[in-house]
């Protein structure tokens, strides 16, 4: 009997010690990660991510009465959370030790190249953006109008894609579109130039979703053509400024390799010289190339400095043809090459745009008009329907 | 507010937790536990507005008006007739506040198809846990027309409708279960200790499984149906059953063991259904409360099985498509409910006597096809689809058996599907422990603790977070 309690006192008093420790650690645990945030400093940016993080939300009533100060706090929370982003190396591990293919929607590939998901391809919601492109042509009749829809890396080098993995054929996405565009408007076969290019040169980056110079001046060859310039064969050459690219898609996959090698494109004579703007500044640059950029994460932005509603490209050619671009951020490497043959360029950018495509066309006695987008932003993006 | 959500985690808990475990000056325990609900009503409401900054209005006059509606039935519990009368005028607000804000729109659009009209009704956005509160609301004015004594005062009645554990995804609390710990509860180390582990546990499963095993169902199926192969529709019908089971059960496991730190002893929610050897068992480890609701409001007062086989076959089949209609305003949950009504009347009527002489693995895998098969209906965005994706699973539709799709998913979820079917078998739970106390003790620890580090790496670090049961 008397031995008994004791045993029950022993376990009992063994269970209490369990507890007493759950309970603290938890404690800990949760008071750590409560109270830590109030220490650690916010940031603004993320150079990992390469974008600005959420900020404290400002509590107001109609944020209160409508939910979107609690969704605002809730990714400011988690935005500015301490270790975020050791906390994102660790989870891509954890994730490829379950056997996963990808890390943070990138695909991780054979050969150090990693890929961007490819967007879904809604066939539907296309037509319309299709029709107002086809309407604005038949509307501007006198332009000369060139579409050039970019494939992605997951088409051109699908060879190098996980095992087994096979997205929707791009391909064939892409001429579905050419098919439904007007018969005025003339279409550019950048599927061919860049699987041609690619036994060459490396057409898309490892690292990043862009393509490379190279795959983009093989495409400007066949544009060029369409448009009637006259380019030869050793009218540019080709810089290398840059070998330690690391571009977005590895940022978010944190446990790639590969660095890439950043070229520029240049006219060997330089038939006109130029100044460029950018809608939103008063200065001028002599340059389409913006070097500083070279020393930040984004080597990318190198060309142009990076994406705005409007850039003019004036040059000194008397009395030639205006081009009006309205592209995604896959033209940027290409424009530099577009200067040696127009008076004056006008690249427009639908995503940041405030006014319609006609009030531009408007300002100038513009000649030709050339769409350039990639696959994944030209099926996903809305904004271009908003714009023509 | 979700559970796994950094903000919850960090910034919600801490402070209510503060707030509510302390004895702070009250000697006098009753005074105490008015305290706490007090504490706990306040932080819910937070929790529900924190989601639903309107709705939570709804809430408030749904609660006002069935406090006096329980008041009234116990006023009148000596004459049975206007007991009645109260009892089913409080169902009828219940019952139709429910059918306004969840099922208006399915039933204009039905009635549009059905009679070919084009009636226009803008259906109203759904209040988050809806179908759960009032589901408890008409358990306890059943309950009080029942006998139980009616809440006199209104904070423990608005604590037991809104308690956050449990108020957006369950489990269902009936008011009989939980009345004498509304008057009367203590937080013990034990409790509190048990109820972290638990709640750790139940976040665990939702975060570490269910979301990594989801993200496979989703891609799978936004494929398209006519890049399915035979194998990986099967893997992707399997990601989806590991998903909604962890999922769900991750949940209510997370409201459990916020329930025991909070004092509350909930019943257990889910208990390995996947272990299941037939629909009727599977139908009593899944969602417990659930069907007990269902067996108690519904079941019991049409009959139950009291009554001759055909009225027996009615009262099931009325049974189960209502809780499919429960789980969605949609035809296909009715036609999920209705198949699992008609699988249970056979199995009670037909296969009686053949179930039991039939290999117990040879039971396991049929019921867990017939599961399968079910989450396929409950998934589905159309009726059409899920058929074709049926179709394809039985090799009978236009696509091949393999393909390489296929290898990519089986060497992409494999690992994932072995390890968490195992532990949704319950392969896990009698895990070999050591024998030296301390030991073990640092071992659970260990455990425990990494997997809380793992849930806050991945929350902070996913920006896919979505709770599956929120169509509530």
């Amino acid at each position: 009997m008397n031995e008994e309690t004791k045993k029950e006192k022993r376990t009992r008093k063994k269970g209490n010690i369990i507890f007493a420790f759950i309970i603290i650690v938890f404690c800990l645990m949760l008071g750590f990660f409560s109270l830590a945030g109030f220490f650690v400093p916010d940031r603004e940016i993320s150079e990992n991510e390469n974008r600005v993080l959420a900020s404290m939300p400002e509590l107001t009533v109609s944020g209160l009465l409508d939910g979107s100060f609690m969704k605002d706090f809730e990714s400011y929370l988690t935005d500015q959370f301490p270790l975020r982003d050791e906390a994102i190396y660790l989870k891509s591990f954890f994730e490829r030790l379950w056997g996963k293919h990808e890390e943070n929607g990138v695909y991780i590939g054979e050969n150090d190249f990693l890929f961007d998901k490819p967007s879904a391809f809604d066939s539907e919601k296309l037509k319309d953006v299709i029709k107002k492109i086809n309407s604005f042509c038949k509307q501007n009749k006198k332009l000369k109008s060139v579409f050039t829809l970019v494939p992605n890396s997951t088409l051109i080098y699908r060879e190098n894609l996980p095992e087994g993995l096979v997205p929707a054929d791009q391909s064939v996405q892409i001429n579905k579109v050419y098919g439904g565009l007007d018969k005025s408007i003339i279409t550019v076969d950048a599927v061919s130039a860049l699987l041609r290019e690619k036994s060459y040169n490396e057409v898309f980056y490892k690292t990043d979703h862009h393509w490379t110079t190279r795959g983009a001046y093989s495409v400007f060859v066949e544009i060029a053509d369409k448009l009637g310039l006259e380019v030869k064969a050793d009218d540019f050459e080709f810089h290398t400024v840059s070998n330690d690219f690391e571009g977005t898609l590895k940022s978010k996959s944190t446990f790639a390799r590969a660095k890439d090698s950043v070229e520029i494109c240049l006219p060997k004579k330089s038939e006109g010289t130029y100044y460029i703007e950018i809608s939103g500044t008063a200065e001028k640059y002599a340059s389409c190339f913006f070097e500083q950029k070279l020393d930040e994460k984004n080597k990318y932005e190198v060309f142009l400095g990076g994406n705005y509603e409007r850039l003019t490209v004036t040059t000194t050619i008397p009395e030639g043809r205006k081009l009006l671009v309205i592209k995604d951020s896959f033209a940027n490497c290409l424009i530099p090459m577009l200067t040696p043959y127009f008076t004056k360029i006008v690249v427009l950018d639908p995503r940041y745009m405030t006014e319609s495509v006609s009030e531009v066309l408007q300002e100038d006695d513009f000649t030709d008009l050339l769409f350039l987008y990639n696959a994944n932003t030209f099926f996903s993006d809305t904004s271009l329907k908003e714009v023509l | 507010m979700v559970f796994s959500s950094a903000a919850f985690l960090f910034a919600f808990l801490p402070v209510t937790l503060l707030l509510y475990c302390p004895r702070l000056f009250y000697k006098n325990r009753k005074r105490e536990i008015a305290k706490k609900n007090l504490v706990l009503l306040i932080a819910s409401l937070v929790f529900y507005a924190w989601g639903e900054p309107i709705y939570v209005l709804l809430m408030a006059l749904s609660i006002l008006f069935n406090y006096f509606i329980g008041l009234d039935i116990e006023m009148h519990k000596d004459s049975p007739k206007s007991k009645k009368l109260i009892l089913a005028f409080g169902i009828l607000f219940n019952v139709s506040a429910l059918g306004f804000f969840k099922y208006s729109g399915f039933v204009t659009e039905s009635i549009n198809s059905l009679f070919s009209l084009s009636l226009e009704f803008n259906a109203p956005e759904l209040p988050i846990g809806i179908s759960f509160y009032t589901f408890q609301i008409i358990s306890y004015i059943v309950d009080v027309y029942r006998g139980t004594p009616a809440q006199k005062r209104l904070v423990p009645f608005a604590t037991y409708v809104t308690m956050y554990p449990q108020l957006i995804a369950g489990p269902i609390v009936q008011y009989g279960d939980i009345e004498k710990q509304l008057n009367d509860r203590t937080v013990t180390r034990e409790k509190l200790a048990a109820g972290i582990l638990i709640f750790i546990k139940g976040m665990g499963k939702k975060v570490l499984f269910a979301n990594t095993i989801g993200a496979f169902y989703t891609e799978i199926s936004a494929l398209g149906l006519d890049r399915i192969s035979t194998v990986t529709a099967w893997v992707g019908i399997i990601c989806y059953t590991l998903q909604i089971y962890f999922d769900f059960s991750g949940y209510s496991d997370m409201a459990i063991g916020l329930g025991k730190m909070l004092g509350f002893d909930f019943s257990l929610n889910f208990n390995l259904p996947y272990r299941a050897k037939s629909i009727t068992e599977f139908w009593r480890r899944w969602h417990i409360s659930l069907g007990n609701w269902f067996r108690d409001y519904v079941y019991i007062p049409l009959g139950g099985n009291r009554v001759k086989p055909l009225r027996h076959i009615l009262n099931i089949l009325i049974v189960w498509t209502l809780t499919g209609l429960w789980h969605g305003a949609a035809w296909n949950f009715v036609a999920w409910g209705g198949l699992y009504g008609i699988l249970l009347i056979v199995e009670k009527y037909l296969l009686k006597n053949v179930l039991e002489k039939i290999p117990s693995f040879i039971r396991h895998a049929g019921t867990m096809v017939v599961v399968m098969v079910g989450w396929v209906l409950f998934s589905a965005e159309s009726f059409t689809a899920a058929a074709e994706y049926i179709r394809i699973m039985f090799g009978m539709g236009e696509t091949a058996f393999y393909d390489s799709t296929a290898t990519y998913y089986l060497s992409s979820a494999g690992l994932s599907i072995i390890v968490m079917s195992l532990s949704a078998f319950g392969f896990f739970v009698n895990m070999p422990r050591v024998k030296k106390f301390r030991l073990n003790v640092a071992a659970m620890a260990a455990g425990y603790t990494l997997v809380f580090l793992l849930c806050v790496i991945y929350l902070i670090s996913e920006t896919y977070n979505p709770f599956l049961y929120f169509r509530f």
